[in-house]
This record gives structure tokens, C-alpha cells and sequence, in this order.
């Protein structure tokens, strides 16, 4: 994998939520999921920012739904995780899971 | 959305524009969403609090994103569109290799024009755009006089310049000069100096620079002073090779030790001799012809104060000119001045001349660039089918065209390359056929603007040159293509503009071709004019015998004509002031005894100096009376002879010969009239001449005539031995026949014949290249149809007709459209014709017909194979 793809930590959590979400996967959930899980409010524009950046790089696609059958009904623009994606996934977690194995950080909670 | 109140408007605008067109709408759309729970939960006037805080927020992190993306986005366009055309000039080198004999021709082509046009604009440049090579040159004019007759000329008296200096206040200073060749006697052969009199604010005018030494100081330019010479940068490497010692030392000029003391700056400018070899001061001498009001003998420049301008300074020196007239009308009535930016003055003569050059390349440019095209829709037919595949497979008829003009600019570049390598020998030629000696010719070179008008024609040749083939590309038809393609690799289309070249070739090539035929006929009528004298065996150069060496000119002068004699072959010697075809008459103002002083209406002529037996010399023959003999001396009854051209003017309907003249404080009586004869062009009239003896007006400058059986060659240099005997210091100067003489005042004539006849001659060319093809073509694209013809019964004969009427249909609509470009030219080559009318019907009609038969001598090549087109074959190959 080349250096360039080693992701940011806020990528790797929306990847990861991507991942969780599955087929409900757009930015207002993305967005729900980080504040409910990681506790890490963030904003629907750095999501949307964060997924383009995802994309670029080929760890997500995006597939447009069809507007929802209510009057005022809008599409969303879901997310999907890309098998280069969940690997980039993996590979992130995994190193930083070496790096911190072992250590007495202390408890959060 | 009735029933919800809508989130903050612009807070939504922001985001729109945040996110751009791409993103805005999911984002603004999860933004609603999300405004929507909040406001079940918490409310309206909270989820519009919410939906501001969140919109700001997010406004940096879209944006920064749709930066980035942009660029992103422009980056790898690029990079695709760099490696397209990267690609795009591969293919074209492909191409270029695979078509040798066409690429060749289309780069020949170029080159051509490319060449042309390029060393056309750097002579230009150099002589008309470039400003004169010293500080703020544009802003000195030059002052011309004007005589009573309403003549211009490039001299004013002395005092009257003296007024202007004082008087005109739009000059910041004005300065006053005369040409004066000198002998030099240095190593072993005496050399005729071109020399420049100066006064002693010429720096001031001119920017002139000292290298060495200094300039003249006041007293050097007064009567008696010491004489003292600046030599100029290039005279003093070539006669001293540099050599600093010669500073403060004495040198022989004119039999007169003159000390050096100095040397100009390199590339000093010097005028009206540019590249003078020395410059000297000009001493005026009081109480002389130099001192007259009237006598119009000084050149004179002025620079302009700041702030004043041409026109102005013109307002102010007529109102002097006009104070001055009052003072003293009568040796200033009639008189007046004109300012002439220096350089138009320098290059004026030159400027038509160069035009018509620059407007015959350009002609020559765009029918290169017309045939160039034809060449290449040529090319673009036979790959029609290639196009074809290329768009089935999804390349775009936009990314075809840029196929072809690129191929197109290759082309041109390679052309413009090669043109611009060879416009430096084409330049050298032009200055060398060139008639004259051009003005400033020696800053002609390669600078910016001629690499930027180069670039400019290039792209020109290859933008024009594809456009032709580009916009048939853009109607690209893809079934047809790819079944004609099979067949016969041409579409209607293309024929169609195929045709609308050959018609613009045709009616460019025929205005060359009739200017050409104008020059050349207006040439072949000045050779067959007869000068009047005659020409033949006639050897002439200058002398000139200084005062230091002989008080009294005419003792070298009756030695020099009787070692002439001697030579075997000479059968006859004079001198005289000035000869026919040689630059500098002088004329003058008389009074006729029984007529008496008329005023400002007294005859006027030009006046030679002749010694005895000139007109033998010459060639004149005496119509009436007697000519000079050696006893018309000083002691002897001024006489004077007069030629037919006078004796018509001034007594049309008596004889001349008694009659009286008041002139140079003297009576002068007419004894004989000689034949007329031209004095400075073919074409001008023979004008009116006073000829005087040189035993009554003794003249240290002459031209020898020398008439012998000897070839031009021998006769110079024995001459030389000969004069060398009389006398080793003097140098004979501005050696030529009389038949060189008479032939050089041809030579703008030839030079403009010989160049129009061979632009004429490479339009023809081109065209006849550009007909063929199309022609060609339109054969092989119509074999099937050629063979069912002939098939059903058509005679070959009938075909061959055929294929060459429609050649000329074509070719008739470019003539037609032709004689109306021809007449403009012509009416445009109207100021160097003579005796030929600009729109002389004959020589139109001829050169349309003669354009006529070369097109279908062109189209009788593809028609001949047309006609041998066997139907079996043709039906056949199908």
C-alpha cells in the first residue's frame, strides 16, 4: 500500500461508520453514528468533505437514491465502503492496534 | 413543504456556494433532513439556530474541499490533454514519415513563403521600423528647401539657417553640414575619402561620440584656423588598424597636411553620409556665394524641444521663413522650408518600394498557404476512412480536427523553422540585387519583432492550412465515410472545397502574373530608348585636381587629356562638370539680352562644363553652328552652346545662334546647337542645357569621356597608368561606360520586373501543383463512374474533354474573380509604370488566357489517365 493512502483519523472513523452503516450510509447518519459511538460531534460539511476525500483516494463509491416516494421527498447520496477501503481500514487499525499494544494508557472512563 | 417552516435562506445560500454545483445538492439535502429532526425534537426557532451553526461550520471544511477537487480535477485534464496532443504529434510524425514526397512538398512550401516573408519584414524592420541608432533620434528633422520652381531639395543658405537657429523656438538646436570628398595619400595609392563638414554643434544634434581624442573646438572652425580631421571608427581600423598613435599626428588630404585629432565612438552615426569616414569642420567663409541669402548649399538637421512637435515647429518656421521673405525679397521670394522626420527623409525613397515587396510575399504566403491546404485535404482524403474509424471509436470530431491541425502546425513549424534559418542568405540577396544602395541596409538582421512576425506566420501557415480540411472534418459523415472510404477515399464535401482552392489559387496567382507582365513591359520599353548619345565604347571616371597642388586646374587637365590620347585605341578625349546618368546637375538663372531682367520669371537650366570635342566623345551630334575649340579661353569671346531641348523651349520659332545671354556677370553669346539627349532617366523629358567651355569657367572636378576601341576593362586600367604618370596623387574615382551608366538608371526597372516575374513565375507554379492534385484526385474518386461511362459507349476522347472542362469551369470562375485582383494591383503598380497603362486590356486578356492554358495543361495529365481507364478493371475493382 503505497504512503500516500494511510489515512487521517477522522477518515478512519467515517470509513468506519461507512462500514457499519452499510446500505444507510450518507452524512446525516455518518454524522449520527460519530456523535452516538466516538462522541465526536462533527459537522455535515466535514463529512461530506471527508467522504469526497475518501473517494478520491477509491475507498468509497457513492450511489444516488431515488428521490423518497413523500411529496417534498429528496434523494440522499449514499456511501459505500470499497474493498480497497475496508483493507485501508484494516491496515490502519491494525497499525495503530501494534502501536498502542501493551501500553498503560489508562482508562477513558 | 407547507406544513414545515423552511430552514434559514442564507445560511442555504452559503452552503450552496460552499459546496459548488456538484456537492450542493446531497449536502443541502442531508442539511434538510437533519433541520427536520431538529425541529421535531427542539423546535422551530432551535433547529434554525442549530441549522446556522451548522451550515457555519461546515462552510470552511466544503470549500477547502472544492478547492482542492478543482484543482485536482484541472490537473489530471491537463495532464490528458498534454498527453493527447503529445500523442497527437507522434501521430504526425508517423504521418510526415509515411508521406515523404507530400510532406516535402507542403514543408518546401513553407519554407518558401515562410523564408520570404520573414527576410521581407527583417529588411523592413531594419529600414523602416527601427529607429535611427542614436539617443532619442526621433526627434530630429530634417530641413528641406524649397525653390520658386516648387522643387524640393535637401539644402538652405547659410544665413537663413542661421535665423532659424535663432528664431525658430520648437528647436532645441540646429545644425548645418555639407558632403565633401577628399583624397587621402597614404601607402601607395591615393583614396578618395567620403567626408562629412560639420559645424561644432553637430554632437548636439546628432549624439555623435568621441572614442579618442576630442571633438573641434570653436577656434578649429574658423576661417585660418589649423586644419584638423575625426576619423570615423571604421576608417580609422581599416587605414590604421587601430592604431592610437595616429591621434595628434598629420595626414595628407587634397595636397594639405590635416592633423587627426581623434577618432568617433564605433557605430558613431554620421549624416547625410552614413558611415562617413571623417568628419571636418565646415568653415564658413565670409563675403563668398556661402554667405548669400538664396544660395542654397548647406544640409541642416534640427532636434526637437520637448514638448514640441513636427507640425509645430513647421508652424513656427514658416512664420520665420515669412519674416524673413520681407526682409529681403529679393534673394528670398519663393523660398521656403519643409521639416522632415530624419528618417522619413532617409528612407522615403525606399518605403514604395518595400512595400510592394512585403504586399507581393504576402501574396506569395497566402497561395503557398492555399496550396499547402490543398495538399493537405489531400492527405485528409485518403484518410477520410481513418477519421471515420477513429470517430466509430469514440474520438470525438472535435479531438479529429485537432488531429489534423496539429499535423498542420507540425508541418508549418518545421517550415518556419527552416524559413527562418534561410531568411538571412534571402536578406543578404535582396540587399545585394537590390538597386540601389539600400539605406541603412547595415542594420538589417534578425531582432525580436522579425522572430515574433516569424512565429506569427507560421502559425498563420498552419492554421490557414488546415482550416479547409478542419471544417470538412466537422461534418463528418460516418456511415458514408466508411463505405466510401472503401471505394474511393473522397466525399462530395471535400471536392467541393477542394474546388473553392483551386479557384482562389487561380485568381491569386493571376495579379502576379499580370503586375509581372506591367513591370516587364515597362521595362522592355525603357531598353529599347534611345539615350541620345551614344553609349557604346565610351569609358568615364572622375578626377579632381586640388588647389594646393595646381594653381590653375586646366594645366593638369591639358596633361591628363593629352596622355589619354596617347593610348593606342583612343580616338577621343574630353572632360566635363558633369555627365548624363551621373547624380548632381547643376542648374542656374540667366537673363536673355533682348528679353532683360525678368525677375523672378528669368529662364533657368541646367548648365554643364565641357572642354573641347565632348560632343564627339559623347556621341552628341552638333545640329547647327560650332562647338567649343581650343581658343575659346579666358581671353577669347565668352561663348556658350545650347541644345535642341533649349532651342525648342526658348526660341520656338527662331534660330538660336546670335543671340545673347546675361549670366556669372558676363555676355555670353549662343554659337551652337547639339542634339538633345536624356540627362537622368529614359522617361523623363530631354531637358533644356546650357553647355559652357571649361577654358571660360575652369572646373578642378571633371569626368574624363573617353571614346576607344578598347573593351571597358583595358581601357580603365590603362588609363589609370596614364593618369598615374601625370600625376601619382590623384585618384581616379567613380569609374563606369556610359552603357553602365545608362543601364544602372534601369535598374529599379529590372529589379522590380525580375522580382514580379519570378513571384509571378512561383504563383504559376503553385498552381499548377494545386491543380493537378485536385484533379488527380477527382479522377481517382470518379474511376468507377469514368468506367461505366465508357462502358455504356462514352469514347475516351470524350472523357479526357470532359475531366479537363471541368477543370477549367473551375479554373474560369478563379479568373474571373482574378481580373478584378489584378486590376487593383495594377492600379497599385500604377507609380512604377511607364508608358504601359495599369489596366492595359491586352496584356490583361494575355495573361488570362496564358493562366488558361497552363490550368489545362495541368488538368491533361489526370485526364489522359482518365481516358485510359479500362471499364472492365474499373467495374471490377469494385
Amino acid at each position: 500500500m503505497p504512503k500516500g493512502d494511510f489515512l487521517g483519523e477522522f477518515e478512519v472513523l467515517i470509513l468506519a461508520a461507512v462500514q457499519r452503516l452499510g446500505d444507510d450510509a450518507y452524512a446525516v447518519t455518518i454524522k449520527r453514528e460519530l456523535e452516538k459511538r466516538a462522541k465526536r460531534p462533527a459537522s455535515l460539511g466535514a463529512i461530506h468533505a471527508a467522504l469526497g476525500r475518501l473517494a478520491d483516494k477509491g475507498f468509497v463509491t457513492f450511489r444516488v437514491s431515488d428521490p423518497l416516494p413523500i411529496p417534498g421527498g429528496r434523494s440522499r447520496k449514499y456511501a459505500m465502503i470499497t474493498a480497497a477501503g475496508a483493507r485501508a481500514l484494516r491496515h490502519s487499525t491494525d497499525a495503530l492496534a501494534r502501536m498502542i499494544d501493551g501500553l498503560e494508557l489508562g482508562s477513558a472512563r | 413543504m407547507s406544513k414545515y417552516s423552511s430552514p434559514p435562506r442564507i445560511a442555504e445560500w452559503l452552503l450552496k456556494r460552499a459546496s459548488g454545483p456538484d456537492d450542493s445538492v446531497p449536502v443541502v439535502n442531508d442539511f434538510r433532513e437533519a433541520f427536520e429532526d431538529q425541529m421535531v425534537e427542539a423546535g422551530i426557532a432551535r433547529a434554525r439556530r442549530w441549522y446556522w451553526a451548522e451550515a457555519l461550520r461546515s462552510i470552511l471544511p466544503l470549500a477547502r474541499r472544492r478547492l482542492t477537487r478543482g484543482r485536482r480535477r484541472a490537473t489530471t485534464e491537463r495532464h490528458a490533454f498534454l498527453d493527447s496532443v503529445a500523442d497527437d504529434i507522434r501521430y504526425s510524425i508517423r504521418i510526415t514519415g509515411r508521406t515523404p514526397l507530400a510532406s516535402a512538398a507542403i514543408i518546401a512550401t513553407l519554407v518558401l513563403g515562410i523564408g520570404s516573408t520573414t527576410s521581407v519584414f527583417s529588411a523592413m524592420n531594419g529600414v523602416l521600423l527601427k529607429p535611427l541608432p542614436f539617443p532619442k533620434s526621433a526627434r530630429v528633422v530634417e530641413l528641406h528647401g524649397i525653390v520658386p520652381s516648387g522643387a524640393e531639395i535637401q539644402s538652405l543658405a547659410y544665413p537663413d539657417l542661421l535665423d532659424f537657429r535663432r528664431m525658430v523656438s520648437d528647436f532645441s538646436d540646429l545644425t548645418y553640414y555639407r558632403q565633401q570628398d577628399q583624397t587621402l595619400l597614404h601607402g601607395a595609392d591615393p583614396e578618395v575619402l567620403r567626408i562629412v563638414q560639420v559645424a561644432e554643434n553637430y554632437p548636439r544634434v546628432f549624439g555623435t561620440r568621441v572614442l579618442l581624442g576630442r571633438w573641434f573646438n570653436r577656434e578649429e572652425i574658423t576661417l585660418n584656423a589649423p586644419k584638423v580631421v575625426l576619423l570615423s571608427h571604421q576608417f580609422w581600423m581599416r587605414e590604421f588598424g587601430g592604431d592610437r598613435s595616429i591621434v595628434g599626428q598629420n595626414v595628407s588630404l587634397d595636397n594639405e597636411s590635416v592633423q587627426v585629432i581623434g577618432v568617433l565612438s564605433p557605430g558613431a552615426y554620421t549624416y547625410p553620409t552614413p558611415s562617413a569616414d571623417a568628419l571636418t569642420p565646415l568653415i564658413i567663409v565670409p563675403n563668398t556665394p556661402m554667405t548669400n541669402r538664396g544660395s542654397m548649399w548647406a544640409g541642416a538637421s534640427a532636434r526637437l524641444r520637448t514638448g514640441a512637435t513636427t507640425e509645430s515647429a513647421q508652424k513656427t518656421l514658416a512664420s520665420v521663413t515669412a519674416l524673413i521673405t520681407k526682409e529681403n525679397p529679393r534673394s528670398n521670394t519663393g523660398i521656403s522650408a519643409r521639416l522632415v522626420p530624419l528618417q522619413a527623409s532617409i528612407v522615403g525613397s525606399v518605403q514604395p518600394m518595400l512595400k510592394l515587396l512585403a504586399a507581393a510575399v504576402a501574396a506569395v504566403l497566402l497561395i503557398a498557404c492555399i496550396n499547402v491546404a490543398n495538399l493537405i485535404l489531400g492527405r485528409a482524403q485518403i484518410r477520410s476512412r481513418e477519421f471515420a474509424v477513429r470517430s466509430a471509436m469514440g474520438g470525438s470530431p472535435g479531438r479529429v480536427r485537432r488531429q489534423i491541425l496539429t499535423e498542420s502546425l507540425f508541418l508549418a513549424t518545421i517550415g518556419g523553422v527552416l524559413g527562418v534559418a534561410t531568411a538571412p542568405l534571402l536578406t543578404r540577396t535582396l540587399i545585394a540585387v537590390y538597386p540601389e544602395r539600400m539605406p541603412r541596409a547595415e542594420e538589417i538582421g534578425v531582432d525580436w519583432r522579425v522572430v515574433v512576425v516569424a512565429v506569427v506566420a507560421t502559425m498563420i501557415a498552419g492554421s490557414l492550412s488546415a482550416l479547409p480540411t478542419v471544417r470538412s472534418a466537422g461534418r463528418l459523415d460516418l456511415t458514408r465515410d466508411l463505405r466510401e472510404g472503401n471505394r474511393s477515399g473522397i466525399g462530395r464535401g471535400e471536392l467541393r472545397i477542394g474546388r473553392a482552392l483551386v479557384v482562389a489559387q487561380v485568381a491569386a496567382s493571376l495579379a502576379p502574373l499580370f503586375g509581372a507582365g506591367l513591370l516587364l513591359q515597362t521595362f522592355s520599353r525603357l531598353t529599347r530608348v534611345r539615350p541620345g548619345f551614344d553609349a557604346k565604347n565610351t569609358m568615364t571616371f572622375r578626377v579632381y585636381a586640388p588647389v594646393a597642388r595646381y594653381k590653375s586646374s586646366a594645366k593638369y587637365y591639358e596633361q591628363a587629356t593629352a596622355a589619354l590620347h596617347e593610348i593606342p585605341g583612343v580616338r577621343e578625349v574630353a572632360s566635363a562638370s558633369t555627365l548624363p546618368f551621373v547624380d548632381g546637375q547643376f542648374s542656374d538663372t540667366y537673363i536673355f539680352k533682348e528679353l532683360g531682367d525678368q525677375g523672378t520669371r528669368n529662364p533657368h537650366s541646367i548648365v554643364a562644363f565641357v572642354s573641347p570635342g565632348y560632343e564627339r566623345a559623347i556621341g552628341l551630334p552638333m545640329i547647327r553652328g560650332r562647338t567649343f575649340t581650343a581658343s575659346d579661353d579666358s581671353t577669347a569671346e565668352p561663348v556658350v552652346v545650347v541644345n535642341e531641348a533649349f532651342a525648342k523651349h526658348f526660341f520656338p520659332s527662331a534660330d538660336p545662334i546670335g543671340h545673347v545671354i546675361d549670366w556669372n556677370y558676363k555676355n555670353w553669346k549662343i554659337v551652337g546647337v547639339v542634339a538633345s539627349s536624356y540627362i537622368s532617366s529614359l522617361w523623363e523629358e530631354t531637358p533644356p542645357i546650357l553647355y559652357a567651355s571649361t577654358g571660360q569657367n575652369p572646373r578642378r572636378g571633371r569626368y574624363f569621356v573617353v571614346r576607344s576601341d578598347l573593351s571597358p576593362d583595358n581601357m580603365l586600367v590603362a588609363a589609370r597608368a596614364a593618369l598615374h604618370r601625370v600625376d601619382p596623387t590623384i585618384a581616379l574615382t567613380e569609374p563606369a561606360s556610359m552603357r553602365e551608366r545608362v543601364d544602372a538608371s534601369l535598374r529599379a526597372h529590372r529589379f522590380r520586373a525580375a522580382m514580379m516575374v519570378s513571384l509571378g513565375g512561383l504563383a504559376l507554379l503553385l498552381a499548377v501543383i494545386g491543380i493537378y492534385g485536385v484533379v488527380a484526385h477527382a479522377v481517382t474518386r470518379r474511376t468507377r463512374e469514368i468506367g461505366i461511362r465508357m462502358a455504356l459507349g462514352e469514347a475516351s476522347r470524350d472523357v479526357q474533354r470532359r475531366v479537363v472542362g471541368d477543370a477549367m469551369r473551375v479554373a474560369s470562375v478563379g479568373i474571373g474573380l482574378g481580373l478584378v485582383l489584378a486590376l487593383l494591383a495594377g492600379r497599385w503598380l500604377a507609380v512604377f509604370l511607364i508608358g504601359v497603362s495599369p489596366s492595359d486590356p491586352g496584356l490583361l486578356a494575355a495573361s488570362a488566357l496564358g493562366l488558361a492554358a497552363v490550368v489545362s495543361c495541368a488538368a491533361y495529365g489526370p485526364a489522359r489517365r482518365a481516358a485510359r481507364v479500362d471499364p472492365v478493371t474499373a467495374l471490377r475493382a469494385e
